[in-house]
């Protein structure tokens, strides 16, 4: 429209000039606005990452340092990682920590894995019936199992305790699997996904005389893969970082998981900031790992699973 | 027959794990039921819950006396009266005029004021807190029907937060009148409401974080981002190796970082800041409480070496920065503040004609707020101005008893040293760090993308500002986002804070970090008490689903378009 020159001379209409001036400006605005912003979102990132930039640090303190306030140590000593994992003795102590970090970190991962194939597997098959096999009274049922996600888990913990008391499952992996093995919200979470999923197709398969093993096994559930992945995630990660039940149900040391492992680590080596900043590191880096790779399909499956909710 | 097939594993556990415990949680809290086998099981039937909820008189402190609840207790008494007839009155008060609801909240905003002044002329600074309580109250209760400033989707859930922020201040005197069966558990019922005060800034900072990276924030072509990054790169590297060798290691490597993050900006933009920003919420467990327990070390933690840091600046600044420029910014401040206030006294006369009396009120507070805060932020640049030493009695963090609203009523022992941060506080600040950038800033972003463009090309044709837009577009066009947070967020708290207090203080100092879902817990798996631990596991529930329900009905009213 308006073609301003080297000099600033416009060769338009007095009015069309200012028009062509204004827009200038406000594009000039756009950009300082949009580096403001870009500063203001490095502030915020760094204050978020300063605390784990101080987690590292203490890791590889000695323990002469642990109690300064520098963040980067004189010397640096990796090798807390290796007395943590119980792969070197501690140089104080001379011998290794009596405490299980590597089984713990076996126990929350073999936990979590178990309990996330069967609850997916649980959850996907529930979402199939109340999505796609007709039966009556379906909605009403699925609306009852809706309603038992507002009661609160406190609520359940104390019964479920002692039903396991009774069936002496207290401090055992089965303890910790099968309650968690079932869930309401899985079952909402697939159900919504697979409503998206046209009719249409799984009618063709059963037109091709497919019985329902056979649609939910080769059509529903490759077509609802994007909210079996974000299921998957979310209840590996809960368990993974689950605290109540493990606490409650294990007293072995050797089948302890990874939160329950680092509160006793924390009580019984409190005071060995390097050695708990360690276990620290090794807890979370993984979770971030995973993040970082898996993070696009992540952010999708919150949105669609709240936008949805 | 194949419906029964698919659904038999899910709908076993089902029963075993969900339906069939809430019923024996149920009959539970009607006995006695424990874990110590020498106890024998019998049916108590209301006992738990009136040991629970039921209160007994007790014999007052003599008058005069240093706990004299006397005038107190009067004056709770007036307030929680207002607060029952305010919400009566509003819920009362429908349809277009809707007197009631702008008289309720005029009375309220009355009061208030007359409670700060209270409070100002020497009642004390818990009186004039409670007067900024219930003046913000009445405030929100005007502009609910006037919806000219707080907007639409927010009047409610405030209201329903400074209902809880009301109840639980109302309620700690009365505890010493009429002694409660269990006083502990409205000291935790308190301790949550307390915490749950930390949601509504955790919720307003993902907002803000979504408004900002709703933008694109690539900064340029791809030739201007590699240039960008290479110039980062260059003088991060050289501003950091310059601080390690002059000996300032902590300062490198802080710097190294902060140019990291930024050449991780340049390339990936608002990938990068979202991914570090939702990095906390994703790894939140025992493992990052531990990590903030450590942060939070009175002696060596990270929190206090920055706040020591920051005196040490301010006290430098203070010994080299001449006088007369304090003083000079003291004067601009206030001479800014003026010129707002002045130009809202000028709004306000045109207001008086259209809107009438309810809308002058909250124009007067809004510019009695801002007079009062710019007068005091102009002050406090006369006092650095005077100061020699800035004081360094940091709080202590995790070990503090100090509350920022302690002088309300509670034991001797609240008091506000430190700036009045304490456990409380500590564990707070700690959830809006691990929140600010999480699921909840998902959302807004999520939200914020869906807004059609026209709505803000539209606003912009009307010459709306950047506020303006937000003001009327973003913030409107959020309210089912924000609806379904401040549930979610509501069913959270009150479940809440329960990893916190046993990882980091087992529910001290004092009991001050006790929540409800500590307190079950040391009543069910400590005292082995599971029957009474489900009674308050019920009540708890029962707040849940009473606050969710009036949420829902009064949150929705303003979730359309």
């Amino acid at each position: 429209m308006s073609t301003t020159d080297r000099n600033g001379r416009t060769g338009l209409a007095p009015e069309t000039a200012v028009r062509g001036n204004a827009r200038e400006r406000r594009a000039a605005l756009r950009t300082a606005g949009r580096f403001a912003g870009f500063a203001l979102m490095v502030v915020f990132a760094c204050t978020v990452t300063v605390p784990f930039l101080w987690m590292s640090t203490a890791s590889l303190k000695p323990r002469s340092e642990t109690e300064s306030p520098h963040l980067v140590p004189r010397q640096s000593r990796p090798s807390n990682y290796l007395v943590v994992l119980r792969l070197a003795e501690d140089p104080h102590l001379r011998r290794l920590l009596d405490l299980h970090f590597p089984k713990w970190y076996f126990n929350s991962v073999f936990v979590a894995t178990w309990v996330t194939t069967l609850q997916v597997l649980t959850s996907a098959m529930a979402a199939y019936a109340f999505s796609r096999v007709r039966w009556p009274g379906r909605d009403k049922v699925f609306l009852l199992y809706l309603a038992t996600m507002m009661i609160p888990g406190l609520v359940l913990m104390v019964p479920n305790y002692q039903i396991m008391v009774t069936l002496r499952l207290i401090n055992s992996y089965s303890g910790l699997i099968i309650p968690a093995a079932f869930s309401a919200f899985g079952t909402f979470l697939l159900r919504q996904f697979m409503m998206t999923i046209p009719p249409s197709l799984d009618e063709a398969a059963e037109i091709d005389g497919a019985n329902h093993m056979q649609i939910f096994l080769d059509v529903i559930l490759p077509l609802a893969r994007p909210g079996v992945v974000t299921l998957t995630i979310f209840t590996f990660l809960g368990n993974y970082r689950s605290f109540f039940w493990p606490l409650v149900m294990i007293k072995d040391d050797h089948l302890r998981t990874l939160p329950i492992g680092m509160l006793s680590f924390q009580d019984s080596y409190g005071n060995q900031t390097e050695y708990l900043m360690a276990a620290t590191v090794m807890c979370i880096l993984p979770l971030i790992v995973l993040f970082i790779v898996m993070q696009k399909q992540l952010v999708r499956g919150i949105q669609l699973g709240a936008v949805k909710g | 027959m194949w419906a029964i097939a698919f659904l038999a594993p899910n709908f076993l556990g089902f029963i075993a794990f969900t339906a069939f415990p809430v019923v024996f949680s149920l009959v539970m809290s009607f006995t006695n039921w424990s874990l110590k086998p020498r106890i024998e099981r019998e049916f108590v039937g209301l006992r738990n819950y009136s040991d629970l909820l039921g209160v007994h008189r007790s014999e007052l402190p003599a008058a005069g006396q240093a706990g004299d609840p006397g005038l107190w207790l009067a004056l709770w008494a007036v307030s929680l009266l207002m607060l029952f007839t305010g919400i009566a009155g509003t819920l009362l008060s429908r349809g277009p005029r809707a007197r009631g609801l702008k008289s309720g909240g005029a009375l309220w905003l009355v009061t208030g004021v007359a409670l700060m002044i209270a409070g100002a002329l020497g009642a004390g600074p818990g009186m004039a807190l409670l007067g900024v309580v219930l003046g913000v109250f009445g405030w929100v209760l005007i502009s609910l029907e006037s919806a000219t400033w707080m907007g639409r989707g927010f009047a409610w859930p405030a209201v329903v937060w400074l209902g809880i922020l009301g109840l639980a201040l109302t309620s700690t005197p009365t505890w010493r009148a009429y002694d409660p069966n269990d006083r502990f558990f409205w000291f935790y019922f308190y301790n949550t409401a307390y915490f749950m005060l930390g949601i509504p800034v955790g919720i307003a900072g993902s907002l803000f974080l979504a408004v900002v990276l709703s933008k694109e924030l690539n900064l340029g072509t791809r030739r201007l981002k590699a240039v960008l990054s290479a110039l980062f790169a260059v003088v991060g590297a050289i501003t950091s190796l310059l601080a390690w060798n002059s000996g300032q290691r902590d300062v490198a490597l802080l710097v190294a970082v902060a140019f990291l993050i930024s050449i991780l900006g340049v390339v990936w933009a608002n990938v990068a800041f979202r991914t570090i920003l939702y990095i906390p919420n994703f790894t939140a467990g025992v493992a990052l409480i531990i990590l903030w327990s450590r942060l939070y070390n009175p002696h060596f933690g990270m929190v206090n070496t920055v706040l020591d840091k920051g005196a040490d600046a301010l006290e430098w600044s203070t010994w080299t920065i001449p006088d007369a420029v304090f003083y000079i910014i003291t004067v601009l401040v206030w001479a800014g503040g003026v010129a707002l206030v002045a130009r809202w006294a000028w709004q306000l006369f045109a207001r008086v004609r259209q809107d009438g009396a309810a809308a002058v009120i909250s124009h007067v507070l809004k510019m009695a707020v801002a007079a009062f805060g710019i007068f005091w932020v102009g002050r406090a640049f006369i006092a650095l101005a005077g100061a020699d030493e800035i004081g360094r009695e940091f709080p202590t963090w995790l070990a503090g008893t100090e509350s920022l609203l302690g002088f309300l009523g509670l034991p001797e022992y609240f008091n506000n040293k430190g700036f009045g941060l304490g456990a409380r506080e500590a564990i707070m600040i700690m959830g809006v760090w691990t929140g600010i950038g999480g699921n909840n800033m998902l959302l807004y972003l999520a939200g914020i993308s869906n807004i059609p463009v026209e709505l803000y090309e539209a606003a912009e044709i009307d010459g709306a500002g950047r506020w303006a837009r937000f003001r009327h577009v973003t913030w409107p066009q959020l309210a089912p986002t924000t609806f379904f947070i401040v549930i979610m967020a509501t069913i959270g708290g009150l479940q809440g804070g329960f990893e916190e207090a046993r990882v980091m203080t087992l529910g001290g100092p004092a009991g001050t970090t006790t929540t409800l879902s500590y307190y079950i817990y040391t009543a069910a798996f400590e005292q082995l008490q599971m029957g009474y631990a489900s009674a308050v596991a019920w009540v708890m529930f029962a707040i849940i689903f009473a606050l969710t329900l009036l949420n829902w009905r009064f949150g929705n009213r303003y979730v359309n378009y």
